[in-house]
């Protein structure tokens, strides 16, 4: 809580952050300044365009200086000073309080800026490459063979009813596994490694395979009966204990830093934990009263 | 209470002698009844049908390429109507035009600058062009929707933009061709048609130059 004898020196600090903002080549308070869009980069408001393919150590700034206003209708204290003030490698190093988040994000981490963790939506443990990357060209193929400091994980499998089957109805198999990313070394460079599961193959067990897209769920998820058939359910046909596997196919996608998404060649197979269903036969018998209620019952 | 059974003892020997030949038909019939519902079939196993292949939803594009085609067809549209917005060969004040490019998710970025952009009072001469696309990935994510990604190289060297008053104020220090990773997604209804989701430069390695 600011005392009330504070109230001056809040006052000054905020008169040097506004004389500071005449010396940006773009307004604080207009995010819209950055645009990154087709039009913006015709229109010269996309720094993260100026910098690209510059190396190291990108002065933004001087990427505005032709600009009157940069195009954002902004509040016209942009343009000026560019060149004379603080330059943006300068604001970067020290963000705090001169840049929103915002600002902070789309101009900081457009150069090799380490402010990347900063932004509070995207806290990456990773920056971009500090040095120049050789083999961060899209002339770089990387293999599933590549990936052997990032293990896709080995997804969770379920089915119903819990442990058993019924010989001649559907018991139903699912597995949870979504989209997920690692972060690594991979050839060396600091990256992102993203598994995205696209083929599920199911091993019952009693010499049936069956190859799926989809991952299945439960009945209940599904909205169905009990022992109903579902796009992943099995039907065993004789009694006995059966160990059914699955193996996830994963397709990889690969980033250096903060770069887009590149395909890694091959698809990676990570086996589930597999795990024993008894098949038993059903029979009908009249009882006297519930079971449940007297197990001892005639009938029971 | 009567017992209706007792009406029919009076029943006529015709009666009686039509019963003795039916019954023992009817009795075999729902013998054989019975024993269907008891063993439904002997010889054939109780297993489901096949489902998958039936349930199992073909992909949006048959390759990579056909993928590529509608998202190349879907950039140009894209990058026309921007270069006729900054050219002021469309009606600046009809945006309806981008709804039908750029996906629901992306469309407010892409008004926002719109707005700005005319507001500034600014106007553009000439075109864009964009080269070098290549495929990154396409998935279909769900059922109905495709994501797609591509490497292009946009060039902004043939179009300028100028002031209010004419005055050329294109960034002296604007890149011309810049590398680029365009992802796009399917439209709700038309899965084949691809709208504008992101635009990223590549900061990889420049393959424009």
């Amino acid at each position: 809580m600011a005392r009330p004898r504070f109230l001056p020196l809040i006052l000054i600090c905020l008169a040097s952050l506004l004389e500071l903002s005449s010396y940006l080549p773009f307004p604080l308070s207009a995010s819209s300044v950055v645009d990154c869009s087709h039009l913006g980069r015709i229109n010269g408001t996309c720094p993260e365009a100026n910098g690209v393919s510059n190396g190291s150590g990108v002065d933004l700034t001087a990427g505005y200086a032709g600009g009157s206003g940069g195009g954002s209708g902004g509040t016209g204290q942009s343009g000026g000073r560019a060149g004379s003030g603080a330059s943006l490698a300068e604001i970067c190093a020290d963000p705090s309080g001169r840049l929103t988040s915002e600002q902070e994000w789309n101009l900081c981490a457009t150069g090799d800026f380490s402010v990347i963790s900063r932004h509070p939506e995207w806290p990456p443990t990773i920056n971009a490459p500090t040095t120049p990357c050789a083999v961060c060209s899209t002339d770089t193929i990387i293999t599933v063979t590549d990936l052997t400091n990032f293990p896709a994980a080995p997804a969770s499998s379920s089915m119903e009813p819990n442990g058993w089957a019924v010989v001649g109805l559907p018991a139903n198999f699912w597995v949870a596994a979504s989209v997920h990313t690692g972060e690594g070394l991979l050839l060396g460079q600091p990256a992102q490694v993203r598994f995205t599961p696209i083929n599920f193959r199911w091993t019952y067990g009693d010499g049936s395979v069956r190859s799926s897209a989809t991952a299945g769920a439960s009945w209940t998820d599904l909205g169905a009966v009990e022992f109903a058939e579902t796009a992943t359910s099995h039907v065993y046909n004789h009694r006995g204990t059966f160990t059914v596997g699955l193996i996830v196919d994963y397709r990889a996608d690969y980033s250096f830093g903060d770069q887009g998404w590149r395909p890694v060649e091959g698809t990676v197979t990570v086996p589930s934990a597999p795990f024993s269903v008894v098949a038993a036969t059903e029979s009908t018998v009249l009882v006297a009263e519930d079971c449940r209620a007297n197990p001892r019952g005639p009938g029971c | 209470m009567r017992n209706p059974s007792r009406r029919h003892s009076s029943a006529s020997p015709m009666t009686r002698a039509a019963r003795f030949f039916v019954a023992p038909f009817l009795a075999v019939g729902l013998l054989s009844g019975c024993l269907a519902t008891v063993n439904p079939n002997a010889t054939d196993p109780p297993t489901a049908a096949p489902l998958p292949e039936a349930t199992e939803a073909s992909p949006i594009f048959a390759s990579n390429e056909e993928a590529l085609a509608a998202a190349l067809e879907a950039y140009a549209a894209y990058t026309k109507a921007s270069d006729g917005f900054v050219t002021n060969e469309i009606d600046r004040n009809d945006l309806s035009v981008f709804e039908t490019l750029v996906s629901p998710r992306y469309l407010p970025d892409i008004l926002d600058g719109l707005e700005s952009f005319s507001k500034s009072g600014r106007r553009g001469m000439g075109k864009s062009e964009f080269d070098t696309a290549s495929i990154v990935s396409y998935a279909d994510v769900t059922d109905g929707k495709a994501e797609v990604d591509l490497y292009l190289c946009s060039d902004y060297s043939a179009i300028r933009v100028f002031d209010a008053n004419g005055v050329d104020v294109t960034p002296p220090d604007r890149p011309d061709r810049v590398p680029l990773q365009v992802g796009f997604v399917s439209k709700v209804s038309d899965p084949t048609k691809l709208l504008i989701d992101r635009e990223d430069s590549w900061r990889g390695q420049d393959f424009c130059h």
